[in-house]
């Protein structure tokens, strides 16, 4: 057995499976060899150091310093559950008006549609049945459909832009 | 399982957050060592220490109390130190010139260590690359099975006994290149 053969040996044999025999052949020409006397005290040595490896001290204030850090830690979402940021504020009543907007702009369509339809049976009504009695494709001056048609446009204008409205905000 | 641990836990999860502070000190020794054996500087391992702690207390949910506690933090240690060597790495910062080289005199170990006992030893393990100081740290000095330690390190059984061979090896030859009295050593 060479020097180097055994002193691997004797470096490995704690991790691994060699047979007793050759483990045991390696320690006795380690221990008889003067080259390899040396080197097996330093494997000893360190083996037996190894367990008993010191470690730097922990800072003193270790402890707290985590403590600190923990009560930080259950603040922080506790402090987000009671307080929305400006930014999520500022989202918020952004998101509202243009929910209202969009409201208004239904309100306003069915409106106009209501005032529109009146307007027509007025015009019959008022306009048409009493002249002719009947209605032969000429319109003549009756109730304005201008209010309606106004209602409409803004009532559409306002649906629309509470619908996409949202979607032009930069997202955070 | 350390019983001692599993009752602190329990307390802690039915909400005593200053049980935790029991926890912090019976492992921050520990975890503090095997810190700085990774990152080899103080302040990253103070830094690491107290992120690996504040993990594990946000976390606790994921810790499966039949397994014992310490393999389990020291996971959480060992990840946030390669996140930090990496990071470390990635803005081409030098590492700590003290315990790097074995002949650099390591004036903040120097100031850390309590005694001049177990110097010698530890600058030869903090000389080791980074593989083996770590499972150097984890099977000797935390006690950890072979099991424990690769689960810490996330490798097999087979690579954390490699890795412990090749440092012993290299510990063997970093102290007869040194002439440093075996004695010295083991005391």
């Amino acid at each position: 057995m060479t020097c180097a053969h055994a002193l691997a040996l004797i470096d490995v044999a704690p991790f691994a499976d060699y047979p007793q025999a050759e483990v045991e052949a390696a320690w006795d020409h380690a221990r008889q060899c003067g080259a390899c006397r040396r080197s097996l005290d330093t494997a000893e040595a360190v083996a037996a150091g190894l367990p008993s490896l010191r470690a730097p001290a922990a800072a003193p204030d270790l402890t707290t310093a985590v403590l600190a850090r923990i009560a930080e830690a259950n603040a922080a979402p506790a402090r987000a559950r009671q307080a929305p940021t400006a930014a999520a504020r500022t989202a918020t009543r952004s998101d509202r008006w243009w929910g209202w907007a969009t409201s208004a702009g239904v309100v306003a369509v069915v409106v106009s549609a209501v005032l529109s339809k009146h307007s027509v049976d007025a015009w019959f009504t008022s306009v048409v049945t009493p002249r002719f009695g009947w209605f032969d494709g000429t319109l003549d001056a009756g109730p304005s459909m201008t209010t309606p048609m106004i209602l409409l446009a803004a009532g559409l204008t306002l649906y629309v832009s509470g619908l996409f409205g949202p979607l032009k905000r930069p997202h955070a | 399982v350390n019983a001692a641990d599993r009752e602190v836990i329990r307390a802690v999860r039915r909400g005593d957050r200053e049980a935790f502070g029991l926890l912090v000190q019976r492992y921050q020794g520990r975890l503090f060592g095997l810190a700085f054996m990774i990152v080899r500087d103080q302040a990253g391992a103070e830094d690491v220490t107290q992120d690996a702690f504040v993990r594990a207390y946000t976390r606790l949910d994921h810790y499966d109390d039949r397994r014992p506690f310490y393999p389990w933090l020291a996971t959480i240690a060992v990840r946030l130190s390669q996140n930090r060597l990496r990071s470390r790495v990635a803005r081409r910062e030098d590492p700590p010139p003290d315990t790097t080289e074995p002949g650099v005199r390591p004036v903040a170990l120097d100031l850390l260590m309590d005694d001049e006992r177990g110097r010698a030893l530890w600058r030869a393990v903090a000389a080791l690359p980074s593989g083996e100081r770590t499972a150097v740290m984890l099977y000797y000095r935390d006690e950890l099975s072979i099991g424990d330690a690769a689960r810490v390190l996330g490798v097999t059984s087979g690579t954390v006994k490699t890795l412990l061979f090749r440092a012993r090896r290299h510990l063997r030859e970093h102290f007869e290149q040194t002439a440093i009295d075996p004695g010295e050593i083991r005391r």
